[in-house]
């Protein structure tokens, strides 16, 4: 049922604005220029409360009129609201991970309403450990959380960030925003962080502080770090085919058909042994069988 | 170790289920089938690997339960078989694959077993000779106390010559198990062995190494050959060692085996965050690894040479006439660690069979 409301008999309950992100230029132009011509969402009789809308009731005055759309059972509207949001501008991760957060604590809907009803309904898996991760993303510092919704990360993503402690997650915000690390960055990032800190026992700021300032690649760096014998064998390789050097355009051939032709008219050995460290490497094994065939097992 | 027992509509009318259930002194939940146990139970789990693991889900299979081993692309294949009867496990290691493999977490066990023995009655009358297992999705004897299965099946293919059945565990249930002595066919039980140390840190529920030592003990008393399997190899500091003092401790136990494998740690990219969220104090990841041509993560090729040679010397110095092979890794790593001839040599024949002429 659509009926008309002033602005100013409409009940804003704050615990439902999910949206954290900023209201679009678009949106902000449109409701400006046209007022309100979609709906909101609001459930209740005399005195609706608003559930959705609440960007586009802030650029009004309380005297205007609205549409509403009066759902009298609040977990009806809820449901309907999500759906609408969904399809007209889904939900970040992380204002999803709010929004079920906020219809768990208030007691809108039980553990097994959300997961019937609401997660499928944002897109997510209607499972247990989704709804608990859920929950545990509302541990992230705000700031970190306000990067990853910038970034657009994953919840998945977000849930392991949540159980580090604080002060590290402190010191990844740094991270990730100094180095404007896009998601893929930062996943590779933490990816690589965690075993650093295991294995040197040591903090994330420590590592992250004896990184080479001047050096602007901190994924290299890390990855330096990570894995120290890779890099060993990678070094050797170097010298090996230092030889060759001014003959190809080392090291962006190394997996080239310019370099695997040139072994095999002059250096057999080197290349038997190029091919073997190669392998190890690289994730290319396509050149040690065929080095492996021209050179026998030997 | 089981706390639930689930039946579906399906296998409610088994006799098996009632001595299952006696067994275990659980009251059954009969639910339509596994897509109710999924819908009902498996999604309101906090743990639904590790709470899976302690649901039993009796169910009857409709498919065929014999099939050969998939191996992995690239690898060499040592042509076994196995037969998927039951999927999952209850023990909790951290290296498992069934972790990221597996679509639903109970444990389901078929309770037709009926139709299995059928099965397999075609196969083994068909075939001279003919490794096989049950170890591919499950371990062969950790529900042996409540299920009896691993016996049944024994008892009944050690009754084919040219069969031989392995069991493959990390437990120590043998006790229940035939006496094979004077049967036509070889029943093979298999540990998975790892150092204390890695079975301490990666797994959960099993065996300890004495115990599974011990009872290989006692199963070789029963007439069984005995395998072991170093598989999962892990590099941990001091791993060297500790694996090396391992096989001095199984061949302190056995002058001869009827085969060992070895196989380094590898992992496809989707387990990494199951052993990294439900083992918190695991080392398993800690190593340096490569993504390889079959996309799962190995260590370093010459790090996992290098030990190999010497746990393959230690092997032949200790056991000559022990076979040996290599499970899930190349052609290329059987020569650099075992010589140009190791595909071919006479002491894998028994295991390595094949007989694809053998049919009639």
């Amino acid at each position: 049922m659509i009926e008309y409301f002033q602005k100013k008999h409409l009940i804003q309950d704050t615990r439902f604005k999910f949206r954290k992100a900023d209201v679009p230029a678009d949106l902000t132009k449109s409701v400006r220029l046209e007022g309100i011509l979609m709906p909101l969402i609001a459930s209740g009789d005399k005195e609706p409360v608003v559930l959705d809308g609440y960007r586009r009731l802030g650029l009004l005055e309380d005297e205007e009129t609205v549409p509403v759309q009066l759902i009298r059972d609040r977990k009806a509207a809820l449901r309907a609201s999500v759906e609408l949001n969904m399809l007209a501008s889904p939900y970040s991760e992380m204002e999803k991970a709010g929004l079920v957060s906020s219809v768990l604590e208030n007691g809108w809907m039980d553990d097994r309403e959300i997961l019937d009803t609401l997660l499928p309904r944002l897109g997510l898996k209607g499972q247990q450990i989704v709804l608990d991760s859920c929950l545990t993303v509302r541990l992230l510092d705000s700031k970190l959380s306000a990067v990853l919704a910038a970034r657009k990360a994953p919840l998945k993503f977000a849930a392991r960030l949540s159980r580090e402690p604080l002060d590290e997650q402190s010191v990844l915000t740094e991270f990730f925003s100094i180095h404007r690390l896009s998601l893929s960055r930062m996943v590779q990032a933490y990816d690589l962080l965690v075993p650093v800190r295991k294995a040197g026992n040591e903090s994330f700021s420590t590592i992250i502080r004896n990184l080479d300032e001047e050096n602007e690649d901190v994924l290299e760096q890390l990855r330096q770090k990570r894995f120290r014998r890779a890099f060993e064998y990678k070094k050797q390789l170097g010298s090996l085919l230092g030889r060759y050097r001014g003959k190809l355009s080392f090291p962006e051939d190394m997996e080239g058909e310019a370099f695997r032709f040139s072994c095999l008219l002059k250096y057999p050995e080197d290349a038997r042994k190029y091919a073997a460290m190669l392998r190890e490497i690289s994730e290319n094994d396509e050149i040690f069988y065929f080095l492996s065939e021209h050179f026998g097992n030997d | 170790m089981i706390e639930r027992i689930f039946v579906t509509e399906a296998a409610v009318q088994y006799a098996y289920v009632k001595k299952i259930c006696d067994r275990a002194e659980l009251e059954p939940e009969l639910i339509r089938d596994d897509a109710a146990y999924r819908n009902d139970i498996e999604r309101f789990l906090t743990d639904p690997v590790g709470q899976g693991k302690r649901h039993l889900l009796l169910d009857v299979f409709r498919g065929e339960f014999f099939r050969k081993c998939p191996g992995t692309r690239g690898k060499v294949c040592c042509n076994y078989y196995v037969i998927d009867q039951t999927s999952n496990c209850p023990f909790d290691c951290s290296y498992c694959f069934l972790q990221s493999y597996l679509n639903l977490r109970a444990i389901r066990f078929a309770v037709n077993v009926e139709d299995l023995f059928r099965e397999l009655e075609a196969v083994f009358r068909r075939r001279r000779f003919i490794r096989v297992g049950t170890g591919e999705l499950a371990d062969s004897l950790a529900l042996e106390p409540l299920t009896g299965f691993g016996g049944m099946l024994m008892k009944f293919a050690v009754e084919f010559p040219g069969v031989v059945l392995e069991l493959k565990t990390k437990s120590s249930n043998v006790d229940e198990l035939p006496d094979v002595r004077k049967k036509p066919g070889r029943g093979v039980i298999g540990w998975t062995m790892e150092p204390a140390h890695v079975v301490n840190n990666e797994e959960r529920g099993t065996a300890t190494l004495e115990e599974r030592l011990a009872a290989s003990s006692r199963a070789a008393k029963k007439g069984y050959g005995i395998a072991f399997h170093l598989d999962p190899v892990v590099f941990f500091p001091g791993f060297e060692e500790a694996y090396l003092n391992l096989v001095e401790q199984i061949f302190s136990h056995h002058e001869k085996l009827d085969w060992m494998s070895l196989a380094g740690f590898r992992y496809e990219p989707a387990l990494k965050s199951y052993v990294e969220e439900r083992f918190p104090n695991s080392e398993l990841l800690d190593g340096e690894f490569l993504r390889c041509s079959d996309g799962k993560f190995r260590y370093l090729f010459p790090e996992r040479i290098r030990f190999f040679r010497r746990l393959v010397e230690k092997v032949k110095q200790l056991s000559p006439k022990t076979p040996l092979y290599f499970c899930m890794e190349d052609a290329r790593t059987w020569k650099l660690v075992m010589g140009e001839k190791a595909l071919t040599d006479p002491v894998l024949t028994p295991i390595f069979l094949r007989e694809g002429d053998d049919e009639e």
